[in-house]
């Protein structure tokens, strides 16, 4: 069995509000920043081990727990240990 | 540009538009049309039932149904409205926005009477806890209540979560909100000439179709398709709207007020001018968006969230601009009403709607065939009891009993200072005045109307109307949400009817009128459909003086029981451990009894005879004597002798009982005021003994606790 | 004396007119200020900023408000000498300004908590606490989602003000709600006149709503204040 770690970047889709990101984009500006666009997001960092495709573990991680397909949009960098 | 598709209509119904505006709609009428023609929005499968069954007067009802909330009167100056909603789809589809939206819509419907929200409540229905779309829901639920409601500062005080297979895909989320109203902010205008101010979020594509969305059943691919009827929730600015409102009204700046939800601004316009015998000509290039190319149609019904919709005097618009851009809320004068009874649209300096008033808000009933399901399972219950002590710990640990700290207490039930009697009690109690508070409860009693839609539809007054007696109020009016399944299956259509006649005969003969309500029909899915799902929230009025909970006080005093217990096992929590729901009868309301008893207890607490109260309902008098024991952590010596069986008699769940800790001193008075039977008492050992006939359970406390505080 | 007490507050500020109440029932003259309105601060005589959401927490609890005009004309104020006084999200725009050490990140659970708890007051000699008897247990509600008190390097003991503890006062990890250090539920600024906690004194303002413990802390700063 081989680990792998995996850098998941969870954001929302386009069109969907991003009250977050735009709260901080009005920060920024009021910092005195000439922000235009913030986008807000989540990031995950997971060890795991695995003896099958190491993507297709990350791909189901994604879709059943850390993203809801409804929503989220879902990226992710793996790299082995 | 992308094309309105036609969703609600049916062919019947599009040529009779077409027949009464004399050509044929363009595009974007249609959308309108459509969105107010769903059944979300018009009621109309529905409201033929509710006009027949319900009443809605009664001596302390300011505004009845038909508005944006029912309004009370509870003291001399002392007005309240409330209201409930469901956002059963969404929160199916994205349990987190879902439950959120869910949480925003209802606290402005409140703002928009004129009131200021005070309190939440959210009666919660999910599937078996063994499923993982269940936790699914669980968490994404929870946490978008938790997250949205705590944001706004709006306390989440009470309701109720239930378990069944039957919502595995249908999850039930119905919230309702309490105002205090100081002055009533119609939602209605009948003036003309008056500046329309769009406030709030901007207008996005999100939600489009969203009450068409709520018209339809559940299959696996509306869930991946419906993404843009999904909405996404902006607590922050929801914060804001409630100031900047609360400033709007304090000043008298407001002369009509409506929430952007269902159906979006052309629900909100139409409905506003509508009702007032009056029209509106709209400037579609004014509304904020945030997306770029938006059609006409995409922000006409948009359901982005957090928006408002205010109408003002030309003279006081100044000064309802600077309270917004104090607040940094986005605003725009969208429009303003005309004497003729017309929407109007223009955009990019054409009409591109042109609809009379009517055709938009006078959307007609729709019937369809009802099916009585016939089958009659009482005469089949028969079963071996297992030990009295291995079901009572089975049903304490069942999670329709065991208690809901792990949920509550994710939820802010504290802010604003007025949360008297907090969650976990019978019912909530709200300080208003220091003398007069507000009691309320959010019951249902789907498993009930699982085997007797109409017995179990009053069941949930019944249990309402006990929850608040026992907190020590009197109860006063009723909001309530009827979940069912799809009105063209003729089953689930019957229950439907069978549920709003029960909550109608009850509520009459209760007295306690129903000032509100909600449908939310379509709760159905390939595989299966919901128990036709009445939630019923009721208020009522306490001195606060005088208030109950049901924890036990002291040790020595005696525990007297008010009210008959009858062979009642079905849908009772005691069938559902040992597998044979379905079976028995469910337990009857009795009206009579229901009203005496209730009438008497309050008497009982208002002499101050009683040191704690508790109703009985799911799991029988002795799951009532055992929560009781377990929240004062306190022992207890009950032995009762009854011609039932002993099993049966712990866990009957028949209505019009409650349990009453008395000190010695008033025992004899008490038994003569309420007719109940004294059976047994505390005491200052740990443990839990109770005896009916040959059964018995002696257990530590700590072991009951063990099954009844679990956590999940 | 009057006794002006300033209540800034954010966009998401939401315990302002709970502060409000309880600061005039302990006999003082409150005065909630806007933030946009923050030179209105300098006419006080004290300052408690309230909890809430402010910007929604977003990015960390109390980060964009602590860097608004309004914090930093209260952090001014504070190096004046001027008694300030944070409550959970208050707490939070304090140590996110660097007014207090440490940070307050996310409960050990998780999980946003509402709950009724137990302190331990460990020092009476602060104007926030006067009225309390050293080491005496008290009883509030906390309800924050980021109340995890995490030191920085070099902390100093004598700072902690007040602890989690069981209802006879034993501060042990099963009271310790949401994971802090040393189960802290609120301390004070070397100069000892800037006090930070997670529970909600106001909440705990009368007995009808569950106790009064919390009213003290108020009266403490008035009383305070006129001498």
């Amino acid at each position: 069995m081989s680990r792998y770690k995996a850098m998941i970047y969870i954001t929302l889709k386009e069109g969907i509000l991003d009250a977050e990101g735009e709260t901080v984009r009005r920060a920024l500006i009021s910092l005195g920043f000439d922000v235009s666009e913030v986008k807000s997001g989540k990031m995950y960092i997971i060890e795991f081990k695995c003896d099958k495709d190491p993507e297709e573990v990350v791909e189901k991680m994604c879709r059943h727990l850390l993203a809801n397909p409804v929503v989220n949009n879902y990226k992710y960098e793996l790299e082995e240990l | 540009m992308r094309e309105y598709i036609v969703r609600n209509l049916t062919d019947d119904e599009k040529s009779k538009i077409i027949k009464k505006l004399g050509r044929n709609p363009n595009d974007v009428e249609w959308a309108m049309i459509d969105v107010m023609w769903s059944e979300h929005v018009s009621y109309k499968s529905s409201r033929s039932f509710i006009r027949r069954f319900l009443r809605s007067s009664g001596r302390h009802v300011v505004v009845g149904p038909g508005q944006d909330a029912g309004i009370i009167r509870i003291a001399d100056d002392i007005y309240i409205a409330f209201k409930i909603e469901s956002h059963n789809h969404p929160s199916a589809v994205d349990p987190y926005g879902g439950s959120s939206t869910g949480i925003g819509g209802i606290v402005r419907d409140i703002l928009s009477m004129g009131a200021q929200p005070i309190a939440l409540l959210d009666s919660l229905h999910f599937g078996d806890l063994d499923k993982r779309r269940t936790w699914f829901h669980i968490l994404g639920v929870v946490k978008g209540i938790s997250d949205y409601g705590n944001r706004i500062g709006v306390p989440t005080v009470g309701g109720e979560t239930k378990f069944s297979s039957c919502y595995n895909e249908n999850p039930l989320v119905n919230v309702a909100c309490i105002g205090i109203v100081n002055r009533i902010v119609p939602s209605v205008l009948n003036k003309p000439d008056s500046a329309l101010v769009l406030y709030g979020n901007r207008t996005g594509r999100d939600g489009i179709h969203g009450v068409s969305f709520a018209s339809e059943t559940l299959d696996e691919e509306s869930i991946e398709e419906d993404r843009s009827a999904v909405q996404i929730g902006d607590p922050l600015t929801e914060k804001l709207l409630i100031d900047a409102s609360l400033e709007i009204f304090s000043r008298g700046l407001a002369c009509a007020l409506k929430d952007l939800g269902g159906g979006g601004l052309t629900c909100a316009v139409s409905e506003m001018v509508g009702k007032g015998g009056i029209g509106a000509v709209i400037e579609l290039d004014r509304v904020p968006l945030r997306e770029e190319n938006m059609s006409p149609y995409e922000i006409l019904i948009s359901e982005s969230q957090e928006r408002m919709l205010l109408a003002t005097s030309y003279d006081n618009l100044e000064e309802v601009i600077s309270i917004l851009n104090k607040y940094d809320i986005q605003w725009a004068v969208i429009g303003r009403s005309i004497p003729e009874r017309k929407i109007i649209v223009k955009y990019k300096g054409k009409k591109i709607v042109d609809l009379p008033v009517e055709i938009l808000v006078n959307v007609p009933i729709q019937r369809h065939p009802t099916k009585p399901r016939t089958k009659d399972f009482s005469k089949d219950l028969k079963f071996e009891p297992p030990s009295l002590e291995e079901s009572l710990v089975k049903v304490l640990r069942n999670p329709n009993v065991s208690s809901k700290e792990w949920i509550y207490e994710q939820y802010d039930y504290e802010v604003q200072t007025r949360t008297v009697i907090k969650p976990g009690a019978d019912a909530t109690v709200l300080k208003i005045t220091s003398e007069v508070g507000v009691a309320a409860t959010l019951d249902s009693c789907a498993d009930y109307a699982s085997i007797d839609p109409y017995e179990g539809a009053k069941g949930a007054v019944a249990e309402a109307y006990r929850n608040i007696t026992a907190v020590g109020g009197e109860p006063l009016a009723i909001v309530d949400n009827i979940n069912a399944g799809d009105p063209n299956n003729p089953i689930s259509y019957w229950e439907f009817r069978e549920t709003v006649r029960g909550l109608g005969n009850a509520a009459r003969a209760f007295s306690v009128p129903v000032v509100g309500g909600n449908v939310s029909l379509y709760n159905e899915s390939p595989s299966g459909k919901i128990w036709p799902t009445l939630v019923v929230c009721m208020l009522g009025k306490v001195n606060i003086r005088h208030i109950m909970t049901p924890s036990l006080k002291k040790t020595n005093s005696i525990l007297v029981l008010v009210g008959d217990t009858y062979n009642e096992l079905g849908g009772s929590e005691y069938l559902k451990i040992l597998g044979l729901h379905g079976y028995g009868s469910v337990p009857r309301v009795r009206y009579k009894k229901e009203k005496t008893n209730s009438k008497n207890v309050l008497r009982c607490i208002r002499k101050g005879m009683v040191l704690s109260v508790h109703d009985v309902s799911d799991g029988g008098i002795i799951t009532a004597v055992a929560e009781m024991a377990i929240m004062g952590k306190k022992g207890i010596e009950v032995a009762i002798r009854s011609n039932l069986r002993g099993d049966i008699f712990a866990f009957s769940e028949s209505h019009a009982r409650y349990i009453l800790e008395v000190p010695e001193e008033h025992v004899e008075d008490v038994l003569k005021i309420t007719g109940g039977i004294a059976i047994g008492k505390t005491s200052s050992s740990s443990s839990f003994y109770f005896e009916v006939n040959d059964f018995c359970v002696d257990l530590p406390i700590r072991r009951l606790e063990e099954a009844y505080a679990i956590r999940w | 004396m009057v006794v002006t007490i300033g209540i800034p507050v954010y966009p998401g500020t939401n315990c302002d007119v709970d502060v409000y109440k309880a600061v005039k029932l302990a006999g003082a003259s409150p005065k909630r200020i806007w933030y946009k309105d923050y030179k209105e601060m300098w006419k006080v005589d004290a300052i408690v900023i309230p909890g809430g959401f402010s910007y929604a927490d977003y990015i960390r609890a109390g980060a964009i408000a602590a860097r608004t005009k309004m914090t930093e004309t209260i952090k001014e104020l504070a190096e004046d000498g001027m008694p300030v006084l944070g409550i959970c999200n208050g707490f939070q725009v304090l140590v996110e300004s660097g007014m207090l050490p440490g940070a307050l990140t996310v409960n050990k659970s998780a999980r946003f908590i509402c709950r009724w708890v137990y302190l331990k007051v460990v020092r009476n000699d602060t104007p926030f606490t006067q009225l309390y008897d050293e080491g005496e247990v008290i009883r509030m509600p906390i309800a924050h989602m980021e109340g995890r008190y995490i030191p920085s390097s070099g902390f100093n003991k004598r700072l902690i003000v007040l602890q989690y503890a069981d209802s006879c006062g034993n501060v042990t990890e099963d009271a310790n709600p949401n994971g802090s250090y040393m189960n802290i539920a609120g301390i004070i600024s070397a100069r000892e006149n800037v006090l930070g906690l997670m529970p909600h004194p106001e909440r705990a303002s009368e007995d009808a709503l569950g106790g009064s413990d919390g009213l003290r802390m108020f009266k403490s700063l008035i009383e305070y204040l006129r001498r």
